[in-house]
């Protein structure tokens, strides 16, 4: 009877030292064995979203990890009611296989990508559209990242980077084809400048400042785009930023937009983004804080990606709802329809 | 002479036209240079950009249903990273397809899709683009001219036909679900969305488990989640063509170990305690004896 006893015994001894193992560890995560007070900001901690408060204990208001940009973990609430994404994870750069059947390969291929982006800016690596890593320039604004376990096949990469402003570059995209067990090599990736303006309307006649960031000591080329086209020429400075006055007097009434290279050792960059600015007959500074684009970014969190893509897919070729004709005048081409070419527009602004 | 001016001036105006206008081609190649009865071939759909950066795609082929039988595609090469809709047969004998690659495409070989077909009937006949539509990359969806080359085909008598068998013993890519939750899809249900690649055979298919008691279920990205509460384990199986399988989980923010649910743990002891006093009684029962 004894031996038929003493394996409930064990059990429930498991679960009761695992279940207080367990409340160990949660309780030294908020202060090792002492007794910590959290100051509560008045009205955190009811689970009701109010002034200030970006979540609420288990209230996230829908958020996840995957909604802040990131592609895996778990997003918390802190004690002031702001978002927690320390435990939110890109998925790192070595892609492995996961759960399931299949025999899988034993060796996949890998890739190696080199080039040149901004001193100390984050890259952000994307594979067939999806974020698959991320890794930081040098000072020199080099950066080398290795990417394992692909499978044999065609892939479509694109790189962009953010400047210190926070303004990212076009994307930089190109198809590799690569073959199981063999290392490839992506030399001479020279991610496009960032490029910004001191205005959004500038008076006829008056300068307008061009300013953005590239590889430092390289020679700019801008281009303003009139009835025809004029170019300067400016050169960064060993941060890598540069910043070129343009007399307006040239240009007509009306909108236009500019767009830069940038040129070292006879390597040239991809084009910049367009930066679209209006001559007028006044003055109109811009904030100068980073304002995501409106453009393509449906949910409003200063990416275009998956998510974007998924609610705009669901309205294709359907009859939109009032509410989401609105969101598609405003983030998209505002023809009252969602086909291809809003597609288009979202590729375009892509960031993953 | 004032009528040969005119003439000139419409000319040079719509070469002007023409030369500023961007361009693509659609061509159609085929792994088999004849065809018999039986044949099992593959035809790749091919964008040459003419320079340009395209980045939307889409267009219907037409084959002729008398003499082939579809029997699938492979999009794991395609330049295509987001299908709208992937190649879908419809009126059984038209492929349509859209989709996007963010970044765009630049080559004179981007392969769209890759469709296969078994030969089964003999004759003369042609596959061919229709309403193709390939946006340039240039932030407002502006369209290319599209040129489109069609594939003939004569198909001859055979007797046996010929075969390629397909080797893809790699995973479909790891890929990270997401859930979103927006005002204008299921009226604000949480959705589950997700994407992958097969760079060997294709994706064939996805399923879904929600909880680790359930069952899967075939899905397709824009999956409403049964069980909103999102306090389950989710599994995403995505399925290539030859049957490999990689599952991804997905841990809803409001998901937690066994071992932190309280009335897991309660009920538990409840059950222990239980085990021990009829086990206790049972014992006594037999002491006395």
């Amino acid at each position: 009877m004894i031996t038929l006893l003493r394996p409930v015994v064990i059990f429930c001894s498991f679960v009761l030292f695992f279940s207080l193992a367990t409340n160990d560890v949660s309780s030294q995560s908020s202060g090792t064995g002492s007794v910590v007070i959290d100051a509560l900001v008045p009205g955190c901690g009811n689970a009701v979203i109010e002034g200030g408060e970006e979540c609420d204990t288990g209230n996230l208001t829908g958020a996840s990890c995957f909604s802040k940009g990131y592609n895996g973990g778990v997003l918390t609430c802190t004690a002031s009611c702001l978002f927690n994404t320390s435990a939110c994870v890109y998925t790192p750069p070595v892609v492995s296989g996961g759960g399931g059947g299949g025999s899988g390969a034993a060796q996949g291929a890998q890739i190696v990508l080199t080039g040149r982006a901004y001193p100390k800016s984050q890259i952000t690596i994307l594979k067939d559209a999806q974020v698959i890593a991320t890794t930081v320039a040098d000072e020199g604004a080099n950066f080398q990242v290795l990417i394992k376990g692909l499978s044999a096949g065609t892939y479509i990469f694109s790189l962009y980077s953010e400047d210190t402003k926070g303004i990212r570059s076009s994307l930089f995209t190109f198809p590799v084809s690569v073959t199981r067990g063999i290392l490839a090599k992506i030399d001479n990736i020279f991610i496009a400048p960032t490029l910004n303006s001191d205005k959004i309307e500038v008076k006829k006649g008056d300068p307008i400042i061009l300013l953005g960031q590239s590889y430092p000591s390289s020679d700019i080329t801008l281009e303003v785009n009139s009835a025809e086209p004029h170019f300067v020429k400016t050169k960064t400075d060993s941060a890598g930023v540069y910043l070129r006055s343009f007399d307006s007097s040239v240009l007509e009434y009306g909108l236009h937009h500019a767009k830069s290279r940038s040129m070292v050792e006879e390597q040239i960059s991809s084009q910049s983004a367009v930066y679209e600015f209006a001559v007028g007959t006044k003055n109109v500074y811009s904030s100068g804080s980073t304002v995501c684009s409106k453009k393509a970014d449906l949910n409003v969190d200063c990416r275009v990606n998956l998510v974007d893509f998924s609610i705009v897919a669901f309205w294709y070729l359907r009859t939109l709802s009032s509410a989401f004709m609105l969101r598609e005048a405003v983030h998209l081409n505002g023809d009252g329809k969602v086909n291809l070419v809003d597609f288009s527009i979202m590729a375009f602004h892509w960031t993953g | 002479m004032r009528y040969l001016l005119i003439i000139i001036l419409i000319v040079i105006t719509s070469a002007c036209f023409v030369e500023n206008a961007w361009s693509a081609i659609i061509k159609i190649e085929r792994d088999l240079t004849s065809l018999q009865v039986g044949d099992v071939f593959s035809i790749d759909i091919v964008i040459d950009s003419e320079g340009q950066i395209l980045n939307a795609v889409e267009a219907e082929l037409v084959f002729p249903a008398e003499f082939l039988d579809y029997t699938g595609s492979n999009d794991g090469n395609s330049v295509i990273s987001l299908w709208i809709a992937k190649p879908t047969l419809k009126d059984q004998n038209r492929i349509i397809l859209s989709g996007i690659t963010p970044g765009g495409f630049i080559d004179a070989n981007n392969q769209l899709v890759s469709l296969n077909f078994k030969v089964i009937n003999e004759g003369q006949g042609k596959i061919t683009v229709e309403n193709a539509n390939l946006l340039v990359h240039d932030g407002l969806g502006t369209e290319a001219i599209v040129k489109n080359q069609n594939l003939h085909l004569s198909i001859s008598k055979g007797e046996a036909g010929t075969f390629y068998n397909a080797v893809d013993d790699e995973l479909p890519e790891s890929f990270t679900p997401g859930i979103i939750e927006d005002p204008d899809l299921f009226e604000g249900a949480h959705t589950l969305v997700f994407t992958t690649k097969d760079k060997g055979s294709g994706v064939d298919y996805f399923e879904v488990r929600e909880g680790v008691l359930s069952n899967y279920t075939r899905a397709e990205s824009l999956y409403r989640l049964n069980h909103q509460a999102l306090d389950r384990k989710i599994y995403v199986k995505a399925v290539d063509k030859m049957g490999n399988e990689r599952i991804e989980i997905f841990y809803p923010q409001n998901w937690r170990p066994w071992h932190e649910h309280t009335w897991v743990i309660v009920s538990i002891l409840i059950l222990c305690v239980l085990s021990l006093l009829i086990f206790w009684k049972i014992l006594r029962k037999r002491l006395k004896k």
